[in-house]
């Protein structure tokens, strides 16, 4: 919301600058986002006479006008606008002036006539849209003075950033409350005088509510033979520095109101009512009608509707109708104040998706009793401005009286909260500053203005003191109690283990959309069954990841377009699957992606593709963090290689899959080079993590280490030479170390030599030679029978 | 041996090593007088066979003479220039060092875990929650009435009826509660969703840190107490705070925080928008309503709890202008924290 600082001075008495008004306010929870001037275009503008209006000889759509800008100053402008005659004032942009489109005034030749300053419209002076012709001024503007000045546009709008809570403060006598509680001067409200002709109105409408419970409140008035036309320039100033669009007298008048009071009101065309009646219903499903935007809207029961007995003319508190809008040609009016139930006009607006100025402030909750006044307040100003006769009285139908809340204020409890030692008078002083009413006593008595519906309980009165009083003066305390020592989260401290892991391998840390792809996650797995958003913001962002891979593969597509050579990333992460439960399952998961090659960016090291090894090596990162051990074995996903898609197993559970994703696949992820990926379960990882260790003690015997070289059938896997190796061994076997991989000229084609190194010690004894010959001896006999493994030299 | 013996050898040996001019002659000299075959060695390894006594002083005088030896062959190698390492043929010391990558946290992360570390060090445990919660926990227990404008604040992605994606951590107030008994204090950090459309402000996703205390007698100063105490630590003892009032249905009195920019010191930038001031959390006294859900009692317990935006603090330390840039996961972005 947008109010002027000039209508604020002349509500209530302060001496502050508008920052300084700004900070103040924003302290007490009337947040002052912006402050700007109402209008920056208007520098070297001033309001010029037209002495005369002669035709251009050569241009037959420009005229000649010798512009009057004060006493003996005159000047020579050419003018294209339609509506520029003798006599009229309007804005004269002077050279050095610059217009709303950033156009520079000088002094130009048109056509052969020099035009030395330039006529303006609204629009070009960004004070409106209008840009039918050249603006017209008041017969009383001063020849020569300055435009700001004579258009009181010498003032600054506060743009406010409000809390839903406030509706109090949507109006200028709502923000004056808060200057007054602020500054101590009272609030200067404006006062209705209306000359009510002797017809009654209670004579010419009738009004009557079919659903009071959305409607408490509703009050005519009847206005005859008025003349629609501009409104005064003040008034069209203040909606301007307000944000809202001049349109004519009446609907200005009601917007002013609005802004002043905080409580829309709407003006109808009577003479368009098919019977002299108001009647306020629920619309029917189905129900079709034209709001004043020229839209057809569908209804349906949610919306609460003002109908004439046959059709409808607005919905409540939302929009007009356009068939009932007061037009030019309106003489008579029916003016409506009402007052609508929040949460009715807060799901008209949800069905409806229609938000308007009146809407919000009756959706924040409006106040019933203001009704009469800002009814009494439209009608003297419709008297005064746009001529009219007010009909005697008014029709007001009010059959649930709304009354204010009362309720009991401990000042001590205002005191304990706050930690604060405020006494009883201080908080009166507030709460009546708030015009709040209170009756003293051990504890107060609260009466709360029937504007502010937020307030209902002690503990929003206590708030209300706070901001009054001010947070800043509000103590600040350290530790008052509690235990401060607390243990760790397990799974944040596992978590960061595992993080320490990855990161120490060069692993970097990834964070990707939950929200992810319908497309990319079928692809990944056509038969994946996904919790799915039920109003998306867009369709690529439409379920919750089922898997972590996604993201990873984006993320992998992102680093290889930008030409990154070495990708390992990782992510630990929650994912969703449906459960047919209320809540869907959510696990966390700890995925990895390897990309390109390792360690070639350096002159040092020769960089390498990145093959299975090296995610499984990271993957024995992991493994190293639990007390259980892991194991691969083949599996088929359509989503992964053939040759290399492994299911992970921990101990008894399948914790996940790893190897490398199908090309096929990465081109649908824009992908050209190959994708290493693991996605392992970390609930099960978690659980298996290793619980403090004690201490080992350091072997005090040395150890003895045999280097051995065999050759075997390259289809035999390491694990069962390793296997073998272990069984054939004694309890000083401890450790075993596979030194090499070789394959090509050195050994017979379809065989392949592994080295291992085989590490012995004993707790007791340094081993002799002879001990360490006879354990390799049953290994190499062992290897030799089991796989037909022999010795290399 | 004799006595003698032992200081004839060490005599011979200093002559001998007088003499030296190159680090292969010192070798071949630390061979002859202490390598296996050496009188010094062979008087060591023939101990076992002497008696107590004997044993001792004999073996204290080798050792002696061995230590001695060795100095002499070090103090000589020192003087005429010492030895060459095997580092020295052509070495270009210029050239980068051979390190070995590591990868790095990812900054939301590493500003979540500084976050928590200054959090516990004040005696708050961690919680956490689901992602995928229900109305009740998201806005009903936390004091959102139905049909009310306060729905419209928070954005909300529905996956099902009255079950959505959390639009904050705050839901973990409520678990928190119904498993424990005050005092409680607890920071709950973790992803939140607002259904808004992506852009350089605003990302579907983002993280939160949630923190509530409830204890009798826990008052607005405490609230304020522990706040400017986390902001000096994270951003530095000349940190200055503002707390303005504000709205949040689950707390009352509610305050948004600001500090003042450091960009500028308050004198306004872009970072600030001009404003001087940037708005790092919300915070508040726990409404009554919201222990009244969980069956406390308002009148016993009071409490405050706070919550701030992960990337918005990171972004705030480390002057980043486009939050998707989190979620982008470039290595080149990544690398940098």
């Amino acid at each position: 919301m947008q109010i002027s600082y000039n209508w604020l001075r002349e509500l209530v008495d302060f001496g502050w600058d508008t920052q300084t008004l700004a900070s103040k306010l924003t302290l007490i929870g009337t947040a002052v986002e912006s402050v700007q001037p109402v209008s920056t275009n208007l520098e070297n503008v001033v309001v010029g006479k037209i002495l005369t209006v002669e035709p251009h000889p050569h241009a037959p759509g420009l005229k000649i006008c010798k512009v009057e800008l004060g006493r003996d100053v005159q000047m020579n402008v050419v003018c294209g606008a339609p509506n520029v005659k003798v006599g009229m004032k309007s804005p004269l942009a002077l050279s050095g002036a610059v217009l709303k489109d950033g156009l520079r005034i000088q002094s130009v030749d048109k056509q052969g006539v020099v035009s030395e300053g330039m006529l303006c419209s609204q629009a070009e002076l960004g004070i409106s849209e209008d840009h039918s012709g050249i603006m017209e001024l008041e017969a009383t503007a001063k020849s020569g003075s300055d435009l700001k000045t004579a258009l009181s546009l010498d003032d600054v709008s506060l743009n406010f950033d409000l809390t839903p809570n406030r509706a109090d403060s949507l109006s200028a006598i709502g923000i004056a409350r808060d200057i007054a509680a602020l500054c101590g001067s009272p609030v200067k409200r404006p006062t209705a005088e209306i000359k009510e002709i002797a017809d009654k109105a209670a004579a010419v409408v009738d009004v009557s509510i079919e659903d009071p419970i959305g409607c408490p409140r509703y009050a005519a008035r009847v206005i005859k033979g008025v003349k629609i036309g501009r409104s005064p320039w003040w008034m069209q100033q203040r909606l301007l520095a307000s944000g809202i669009r001049a349109i004519n007298s009446i609907v200005d008048i009601t917007n002013y109101v609005m802004l002043e009071y905080g409580h829309p009101l709407h003006a109808f065309d009577f003479a368009n009512f098919a019977q002299p009646r108001v009647l306020v219903r629920r619309a029917t499903d189905g129900e079709v009608f034209r709001t004043l935007d020229g839209i057809d809207r569908k209804l349906n029961s949610d919306v609460l509707l003002i109908t004439d007995g046959v059709k409808p003319v607005a919905i409540a508190g939302i929009m007009g109708g356009e068939f009932s809008e007061v037009t030019n040609k309106t003489t008579d009016i029916l003016l409506e104040s009402a007052y609508f139930d929040p949460s009715v006009i807060r799901r008209g607006r949800k069905y409806l998706g229609l938000q308007s100025e009146s809407q919000t402030r009756f959706e924040r909750g409006a106040d019933p009793n203001i009704v009469p006044i800002a009814l009494d307040r439209v009608a003297s100003l419709i008297e005064h401005l746009a001529g009219g006769r007010v009909l005697a009285g008014i029709v007001d139908v009010y059959p649930q009286k709304i009354h204010p809340v009362k309720l009991e204020l401990r000042p001590s409890r205002v005191n304990q909260i706050l930690a604060t030692e405020m006494s009883a008078p201080v908080m009166i002083d507030i709460l009546h500053a708030l015009e709040f009413k209170v009756i003293p006593g051990k504890n107060l008595t609260v009466e709360v203005p029937t504007f502010r519906p937020d307030v209902t309980r002690e503990i929003d009165v206590i708030e209300e003191i706070a901001r009054i009083y001010g947070y800043e003066k509000i103590p600040t305390r350290l530790f008052s109690g509690g235990k401060l020592l607390v243990s760790r989260n397990p799974r944040e401290v596992f978590a960061a283990k595992a993080r320490e892991s990855l990161i120490g391998q060069g692993y970097y840390e990834v964070v990707t959309n939950s929200i992810v792809d319908p497309k990319q996650v079928r692809r990944l797995d056509p038969q994946q069954e996904c919790v799915e958003i039920l109003n998306p913001i867009s369709e690529d962002l439409k379920w919750l990841r089922p898997s972590l891979i996604s993201g990873l593969l984006n993320a992998v597509y992102e680093n290889i377009s930008h030409q990154v050579r070495t990708i390992k990333l990782f992510e630990i992460g929650t994912v969703m699957a449906p459960s047919g439960k209320q809540l869907p399952n959510e696990t966390q998961r700890i995925a990895l992606a390897l990309s390109g090659s390792d360690m070639g960016e350096n002159w040092a090291f020769h960089p390498t593709e990145f093959t299975f090894h090296d995610l499984k090596g990271a993957i024995e990162g992991i493994e190293r963090l639990t007390d259980r051990r892991v194991i691969y074995s083949p599996v088929s996903n359509a989503a992964f290689d053939p040759a290399c898609c492994f299911e992970v197993t921990m101990g008894v559970e399948t914790i996940g899959i790893c190897g490398a994703i199908q090309p096929a696949i990465l081109r649908a992820f824009n992908i050209k080079a190959e994708v290493l990926v693991a996605e392992l379960n970390f609930e099960v990882i978690l659980a298996s993590a290793s619980p403090t260790k004690s201490y080992q003690q350091l072997p005090r015997f040395p150890i003895s280490e045999r280097d051995i070289a065999i050759v075997v059938d390259e289809g035999v896997f390491c694990a069962e030479l390793l296997e073998t190796i272990r069984n054939a061994a004694d309890q000083t076997l401890v450790e075993t170390v596979v030194l090499d991989l070789y394959k090509g000229k050195q050994v017979d084609s379809g065989k392949k030599s592994l080295a291992f190194r085989l590490v012995f010690q004993d707790e007791s004894r340094t081993l002799t030679d002879a001990d360490i010959e006879r354990v390799l001896n049953k290994m190499v006999e062992s290897l030799k029978s089991k796989h037909g493994a022999t010795l290399r030299a | 041996m004799s006595d003698d013996r032992i200081a004839q050898i060490v005599t011979e040996a200093k002559a001998e090593i007088a003499q030296c001019n190159s680090a292969d002659q010192i070798e071949s000299l630390r061979v002859k007088y202490l390598g296996r075959k050496s009188a010094v060695v062979a008087v060591l390894r023939g101990l076992k066979d002497l008696d107590g006594e004997q044993r001792k002083v004999a073996g204290q005088q080798a050792n002696e003479a061995k230590e001695q030896i060795e100095l002499l062959l070090a103090d000589h190698l020192q003087s005429i220039g010492g030895a060459k390492s095997n580092q020295s043929a052509g070495l270009d010391y210029t050239l980068p060092g051979r390190r070995y990558p590591e990868g790095k946290l990812h900054p939301i992360t590493r500003t979540l875990n500084e976050i928590i570390d200054i959090f516990y060090g004040m005696g708050f445990e961690v919680a956490l929650g689901p992602e995928v919660e229900t109305e009740y926990y998201n806005f009903g227990a936390l004091n959102f009435p139905p049909d009310h404008p306060a729905r419209d604040m928070q954005d909300t992605f529905y996956v099902g009826k009255d079950v959505l994606l959390r639009t904050h951590t705050s839901p973990v107030q409520i678990r928190e509660f119904e498993k424990r008994k005050p005092p409680v204090r607890i920071i709950a950090p973790g992803r939140s969703y607002r259904q808004e459309a992506i852009s350089a402000r605003s990302y579907c996703v983002f993280y939160q840190l949630e923190g509530f205390y409830v204890d009798h007698n826990v008052t607005f100063a405490d609230l304020k107490g522990v706040l400017v105490a986390f902001a000096q630590t994270y951003f530095g003892d000349d940190v200055k705070l503002r707390f303005r009032p504000s709205f949040f249905p689950f707390t009352e009195p509610s305050a948004e925080v600001d500090i003042y920019c450091f960009l500028c010191g308050g004198k306004g930038c872009r970072l600030c928008k001009h404003e001087g001031w940037l708005e790092i959390l919300g915070c508040g006294m726990i409404d009554p309503n919201v222990f009244k859900s969980v069956n406390y009692d308002p009148e016993v317990y009071s409490g405050y709890a706070f919550g701030m935006g992960i990337e918005r603090i990171a972004m705030l330390k480390y002057r980043i202008d486009d939050i998707r840039l989190f979620f982008d996961n470039d290595i080149r972005f990544l690398r940098q924290f």
